[in-house]
């Protein structure tokens, strides 16, 4: 009955794109809109991920997110070398400075400043794409993101063609010039400003409000030390907090999930797409079986059971359902395909996409259900009737 | 018992709605109809033919009286019961032919084997040996749209017959067609449907279909006024109409005629 059940569906042509568009519709959206949710999202915590050296962040502990925070001095650094536990700690300076770009261009960047000697925090070799975080050490450098360099930090040339920044291009500071010394991917690039690596000491030296305070201390665990005590050693010897690196990003992602607008604006989308998918398919699938009242009343009187009635809907639905996630989510790929590139994030998960099917096959069963309850009611008498 | 007739009906009673839109549709129907002959329901419009024959096919419960189909009391059957009672032993052909319209002519044939419990595969199988029968075996992959009303209508008898039902009811079946196409029907019917273990029900408008009738009922306003028993000839398919059934009777007449059978 499977195949009869498929044959019945598909022959009606209109009906049947009527059905797989509104599911696909629900399924483009609801993946779509959470992929980019997931992008948005992952971004947040980008330089934890960026420096997998670091065991234990310790900031502030009032800070609410990474952008915002106190500031650390150099005496709670020493207590925090001094903890049992610590292998190493080091500064970061996280800092906006505003630069001038050749084409006088005005730029913020955030700019991470590192620490001078071990050079923790600074890109990973692998994630250079030309020049050396080593030329850091040079007075007055900077590395900057590769996506930046071509968007927002792309100079504009005598002949109002905008070009990439290179290195060896300069940026001009509080009245000084850095040189481009190098070019680098880094997951943060797509947050509001560029990202720039520099020393930390060249950063206070450009940051006229700048003493010589830093507002992360980034450490690494001795062998065998435990990450929980230790971050608990550390905050008794210090009252700062520190968290190993999971649960720091944890701390920042929670941040933006619960109270900034952003999960809302995406669930509202989220939403949507599922109220309109489920309304389109819904009401053509409820017309298709109206449509089939008939047939459905010769089935009945030719003796077909409802539970297999049931069956054949259920078929019906579910081959929607499949049919219609297919093209949603093979949308919402080329999506994400055509967006690689530019400021917008898009991270399709396993689970997302398992999300994404679940709410389809909702809707399709729902549709299902619905339309049953008149199919179970009808009269098999009908048949009879003109 | 044994000399019971597949199908009895005793002081059958159906309604419909109540109070003052109430209508008696059947009104103490006595019938016993005979396997292996053709049996003609006829009567003016509203009279009560569908009504009667969805009773006797299980697929309308009547208010009152007894139905009797090969010795099983109808109203002691459950709704899944009676469901697999059609799915084995009833046949339907309807006046729209009610073909799926998105099934091609093979599969809509097959439906009702598969309906009970066959494979798709062997279902389709019958299904062709069953339209050859009907001589639509060329034409086993198109859809009904594509047919003409008296080739759909062997569809439906196609598929009305190929589970050997014990029971066939046509409701109007040659009402849709031209005069030729539905004398086409009927020979057909004539030649395949009749079988010595089934009772063959036909409700017909149609006073040119008469002929084609072992007994013809005639029903008026919820009641079978009159039995007449004709035999059939083959010879006089092709002449002008045949004897109709004459004048309805009277009220007491109705009765006498009801009782006496
Ligand atoms: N489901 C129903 N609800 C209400 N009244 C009904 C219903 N079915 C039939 N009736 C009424 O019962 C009476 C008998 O109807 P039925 O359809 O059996 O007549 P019929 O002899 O088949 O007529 P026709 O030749 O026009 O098909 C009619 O008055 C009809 O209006
Ligand atoms: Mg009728």
């Amino acid at each position: 009955m499977i195949r009869t059940a498929l044959t019945m569906l598909v022959g009606d042509r209109a009906k049947f794109l009527g059905i797989v568009f509104g599911l696909a519709f629900a399924s483009l959206l609801i993946t779509q809109q959470a992929a980019i949710f997931r992008g948005v999202m992952v971004l947040v915590y980008g330089h934890v991920t960026d420096t997998p050296q670091v065991d234990v962040w310790v900031s502030d502990p009032g800070m609410p997110d990474f952008d915002t925070n106190d500031m650390i001095n150099e005496r709670e650094l020493d207590v925090v070398r001094g903890v049992e536990g610590v292998r190493w700690a080091v500064p970061l300076n996280r800092r906006v400075l505003y630069t001038r770009k050749p084409d006088n261009e005005i730029s913020p960047i955030m700019v991470m400043g590192i620490d001078d000697g071990s050079l923790i925090g600074a890109p990973l070799p692998e994630a250079m794409v030309c020049g050396s975080v080593d030329d850091l050490r040079r007075p007055n450098t900077v590395i900057i993101d590769e996506h930046s360099a071509a968007t927002k930090l792309a100079v504009e040339g005598p002949d109002g063609v905008l070009k990439p920044m290179q290195v060896g291009d300069r940026l001009r500071a509080n009245g000084t010039d850095i040189e481009v010394v190098g070019i680098c991917r880094s997951t943060l690039a797509l947050m509001l400003y560029p990202t720039a690596y520099m020393l930390r000491s060249q950063c206070s030296q450009l940051d006229a409000s700048s003493d010589q305070s830093f507002n992360f201390i980034l450490v690494g665990l001795a062998g065998g030390a435990d990450p929980a005590a230790t971050c608990a050693r550390i905050d008794a010897a210090t009252g700062l907090s520190a968290r190993t690196s999971a649960d720091f990003c944890r701390h920042v992602y929670d941040f933006f999930l619960y109270k900034t607008g952003i999960p809302a604006n995406f669930g509202i989308a989220v939403l949507l797409g599922f109220v309109v998918g489920a309304a389109i398919a819904g009401q053509t699938f409820s017309q298709f079986v109206s449509d089939n009242r008939r047939t459905f009343a010769s089935l009945k009187a030719m003796g077909m059971r409802n539970g297999r009635l049931a069956g054949i809907l259920l078929v019906q639905a579910v081959a929607s359902a499949l049919v219609g996630y297919g093209l949603g989510v093979g949308a919402a790929t080329l999506f994400g395909v055509a967006l690689a590139g530019t400021d917008l994030s898009f991270r399709l998960e396993p689970e997302l996409m398992a999300f994404s099917f679940v709410s389809v096959l909702v809707i399709s069963i729902g549709a299902a259900l619905v339309s049953l309850r008149s199919v179970v009611r009808l009269d098999p008498a009908l048949v009879f009737r003109s | 018992m044994a000399d019971e007739p597949p199908i009895r009906l005793r002081g059958v009673v159906k309604s419909f709605g109540s109070g003052s839109s109430e209508v008696h549709a059947l009104r103490g129907i006595n019938l016993d109809i005979s396997a292996g002959e053709l049996f003609m329901l006829v009567g003016p419009s509203g009279c009560g033919k569908t009504t009667l024959i969805s009773v006797v096919a299980g697929i309308l419960r009547h208010d009152q009286g007894e139905v009797r189909l090969f010795g099983e009391d109808l109203s002691r059957m459950s709704d899944r019961c009676k469901s697999d009672f059609r799915a084995r032993h009833v046949g339907f052909v309807f006046q729209q032919f009610n073909l799926v319209p998105t099934l091609n002519v093979q599969e809509n044939v097959a439906i009702t084997l598969q309906i009970g419990g066959q494979s798709r595969r062997r279902a389709m199988d019958r299904a062709a040996e069953t339209l050859d029968q009907v001589g639509l075996g060329d034409r086993l992959g198109a859809m009904p749209s594509a047919l003409s009303g008296g080739q759909q209508q062997r569809v439906a008898i196609a598929r009305s017959i190929i589970h050997d039902p014990s029971i066939l009811v046509c409701d109007e079946p040659t009402s849709a067609l031209d005069h030729e196409k539905g004398r086409q029907v009927m020979e057909l019917l004539r030649a395949i449907a009749i079988r010595p273990g089934r009772a063959l029900i036909i409700v017909t408008h149609d006073n040119r279909t008469y002929k084609f009738s072992d007994r013809i009922a005639t029903m008026e306003d919820g009641y079978i006024v009159r039995f007449v028993r004709r035999r059939f000839d083959p010879e006089s398919v092709d002449d002008a109409p045949a004897q109709p059934a004459g004048p309805p009777a009277g009220m007491a007449a109705i009765t006498a005629l009801a009782a006496a059978h």
